[in-house]
């Protein structure tokens, strides 16, 4: 039997936002596999009303909408008892150098433990290419507030993986500037505004 | 703008555009000397937080997720059913699953208690989310199933040294998983009627043994402990056809419940 266009326009759905939105997922709530059930929960709710996604453009804001809701629904709904196995060091297959590496896995344990208040606009922001005034929306909570988190959030972050600063750093960004890894981060900019929602 | 300002900025969003011209007049105009090399390092920062949040997916999960159109097709909204308001509706489907769970519950079995019958809800719900799990032949390698026993904190032999993993026999999916929001395993025997799901969950807390019939499935709850009120349950869930007594007695004998 042909896959009727709804499970088509599905399917496209599923290969074109699960990775993002899995990311999204797990950030928000730590847990893997807490995150594929909120995943699942989402993409389940998305199928039974897909009716009302008119526009296939905007189907990213809409999933991530019924996304945070559903994390929200759940958190609410349910006090967590989550003895992790996120302990196990999730395998870095993108950064270039062991010393990357090592950066990022502590930086995702740190993010980790930020508080859920700085953790989800700086989610919004960083993976789902939000700005202030959008996550002021979403949250609903003041622009300047929402600021203030992704400030915070950003200083904690730093102090805890201790980025050096001065003559240090000078020393570490000409390294960076001679391995050319310093031209990835120009194109930061760029890749949030792809992500865009 | 002095330098102070633009450190706030960089901590609020660095790569907004416009920060790169912000950096260079503020530097060219003497006001913020290196603000070109704070911008740099801000960005950097990001580019390494961007790296910090690039994890990827399980490779099972856009199976599962392809699958649930499937599974959603059995809740497809009928043609006039937009007579009823949306929220309605849930409230309506909401409402009746309740009663029919609760029907269930009494009608099969007087004595179970509330508690154990929410869970054998959560247990029932919780298959929709891995339907294809159900179809899975192939066996789980031993080692990843004692090693996901041991990380739950099970015992991998048994007091008489027996291994649990022979135990238990072949198990065809595993998975960790979340069971109203405790963590939880997730696996799934072959027999010869057909697939049995077993949940084991070591942090919930139950009413002890019974068993549930939720339209034509079987949930059976088992305690983990013989302690009574302890934490940690098993379930087993089948179609009601599938005899799950061989499967639950492996289990329990290789968790050492009975």
């Amino acid at each position: 039997m042909n896959p009727s266009p709804r499970q088509l326009a599905f399917d496209a759905l599923v290969r074109r936002l699960s990775p993002e939105l899995y990311r999204f997922a797990y950030w928000l709530c730590k847990s893997r596999a807490l995150a594929q059930d909120i995943l699942q929960e989402c993409y389940l709710r998305a199928w039974r009303s897909s009716e009302d996604l008119r526009d296939v453009n905007s189907a990213k804001a809409w999933m991530m909408t019924i996304l945070r809701r559903e994390f929200l629904r759940t958190f609410e709904r349910k006090q967590f008892d989550l003895t992790d196995l996120e302990d196990i060091s999730i395998a870095d297959t993108v950064s270039p150098s062991l010393e990357a590496q090592s950066e990022s896995n502590l930086l995702r344990q740190m993010i980790g433990k930020l508080e859920t208040k700085y953790r989800v606009p700086l989610v919004l922001q960083v993976l789902g290419g939000l700005t202030g005034a959008e996550i002021s929306a979403e949250l609903g909570m003041p622009e300047a507030t929402v600021n203030t988190h992704l400030f915070r959030a950003r200083e904690q972050l730093k102090a805890m993986v201790d980025i050096p600063a001065g003559d240090a750093l000078k020393d570490k960004m000409n390294q960076h500037s001679n391995t050319g890894n310093l031209s990835n981060t120009v194109n930061i900019g760029a890749a949030r505004e792809h992500r865009r929602i | 703008m002095n330098t102070a300002e633009f450190e706030s900025l960089l901590g609020i969003d660095p790569s907004q555009a416009g920060r790169k011209a912000e950096a260079k007049a503020l530097q060219a105009s003497g006001v913020c000397i290196d603000a070109e090399l704070r911008l740099a390092r801000a960005l950097k920062f990001e580019h390494t937080l961007d790296q910090a949040f690039d994890i990827d997916m399980p490779d099972e999960l856009q199976a599962k997720l392809f699958a649930l159109a499937d599974v959603g097709s059995s809740f497809a909204p009928q043609a006039g059913a937009r007579l009823i308001s949306r929220s309605r509706r849930w409230l309506a489907i909401a409402a009746g699953v309740s009663m029919c769970a609760i029907a269930a519950f009494v009608g099969y079995e007087g004595n179970v208690q509330p508690q154990n019958a929410l869970l054998a809800q959560h247990c029932n719900d919780h298959l929709v989310h891995e339907p294809f799990a159900l179809s899975r032949r192939t066996v789980v390698p031993k080692d990843l199933v004692e090693r996901m026993f041991a990380m739950n904190g099970f015992a991998t032999h048994t007091a008489d040294g027996r291994d649990l993993t022979t135990l238990l026999g072949d198990v065809n999916y595993l998975a960790p998983c979340t069971v109203d929001g405790k963590t939880a395993m997730h696996l799934v025997v072959q027999t010869a009627d057909g697939p049995v799901t077993v949940l084991v969950m070591p942090k919930v807390a139950n009413d002890g043994a019974s068993e549930v019939r939720i339209n034509s499935a079987l949930v059976r709850i088992s305690p983990l402990s013989r302690v009574q009120n302890s934490l940690g349950a098993i379930a087993f869930v089948a179609e009601s056809s599938v005899s799950v007594d061989a499967v639950e007695a492996r289990f329990l004998k290789a968790l050492g419940v009975v």
